[in-house]
């Protein structure tokens, strides 16, 4: 495998040393790929599917990468793109996906607190999917943990005052959607 | 709670961790309303950012690195649903381009043709003769 992955990689001139450096990168970003991408879609499979493509076609972009450095941003912003096209292609294909709830992370409570919690949470991302396609990578990109402004804006190649001005409107948009005002 | 209307757009960008204008500092010294709509408005945006949070906080399987690469090591992926897709999409447009020039060069024959038959039948048309133009012009 070594020898496979040699052409490609941008780390280092040592092949050996490159695929354990990719795989080390694969490792350290796989949950904010996976996070990113499961913030989009809202379901695992799609969410695995789209982490494991990205870190594909990762591999196989890897030498156009010159900055290693940028491997998580660039990761990140692939997750983002392939998330949201594959998000697109489900809604063209008006294909309603209802195992958002299956394995949910929402604490364990009583049946009816968690239908609520359920039903809240489904209400949730429908509104982030109604926002503008700006204000909702901003805004999922923000949830994510580890992910600060500063790199936001790296993802998206935007700057920083952009980055918190759409999280300001969509944080907006949503606190007005869930006021009775 | 009695919010003064024309501060609410105001208060919630406040709520928002916007600074507030002078404007708005004065007046919420002073309303009680809004001050209380104020914190209420901050409460539901620090919720709310909670909940959006709770919707990215997951766990990616602990096999997904194995599975990358093992992709890697089967070669380069070339079957994708966008390879499909690209490939499906030229595959169309290749057809529909053989059906267009098909029929394009099919009409162009039979018009050709069409207008030979017309124009020999316009020639045995003036060579025509009646079997009366025999008893008429032959004298």
């Amino acid at each position: 495998m070594a020898g496979a992955r040699s052409e490609t990689m941008g780390f280092s001139t040592a092949s050996a040393h490159s695929a354990t450096e990719f795989e080390r990168r694969l490792r350290e970003t796989q949950r904010v790929v996976y996070q990113i991408a499961y913030g989009v879609l809202g379901n695992d499979a799609d969410a695995e599917d789209v982490s494991q493509d990205v870190f594909l076609r990762a591999y196989r972009k890897l030498g156009g990468l010159r900055d290693p450095e940028k491997f998580r941003a660039w990761v990140a912003r692939m997750s983002l793109r392939l998330a949201l096209n594959h998000q697109r292609a489900a809604d063209r294909a008006q294909r309603r996906n209802s195992s958002w709830f299956q394995n949910s992370a929402l604490p364990a409570a009583s049946a009816e607190t968690e239908v609520e919690a359920r039903d809240f949470h489904s209400r949730l991302r429908d509104e982030i999917r109604c926002l503008p396609e700006k204000l909702r990578g901003v805004l999922l990109l923000s949830a994510v943990n580890g992910l600060d402004t500063r790199e936001v804006a790296g993802i998206l190649g935007i700057p920083e005052g952009t980055v918190r001005s759409r999280l300001h409107s969509a944080r907006k948009q949503l606190l007005r959607r869930f006021s009775p005002c | 709670m009695l919010t003064c209307a024309r501060w609410l757009e105001e208060l919630i960008d406040h709520a928002l961790e916007r600074p507030a204008s002078a404007a708005l500092s004065a007046h919420l010294a002073t309303c009680a309303g809004c001050a209380a709509a104020l914190a209420d408005w901050r409460a539901r945006a620090d919720q709310l950012d909670a909940d959006v949070r709770t919707l990215v906080v997951r766990e990616p399987s602990s096999n997904l690195p194995s599975r990358v690469l093992a992709g890697i090591e089967s070669g380069p992926v070339l079957f994708t649903w966008a390879w499909q897709a690209r490939t499906a999409m030229v595959g169309a447009v290749l057809i529909a381009s053989i059906v267009f020039v098909t029929y394009d060069l099919g009409a162009l024959k039979n018009e050709r043709a069409q207008s030979t038959a017309t124009a020999s039948a316009g020639a045995a048309l003036s060579q025509w003769r009646a079997p009366t133009d025999v008893l008429l012009y032959d004298k």
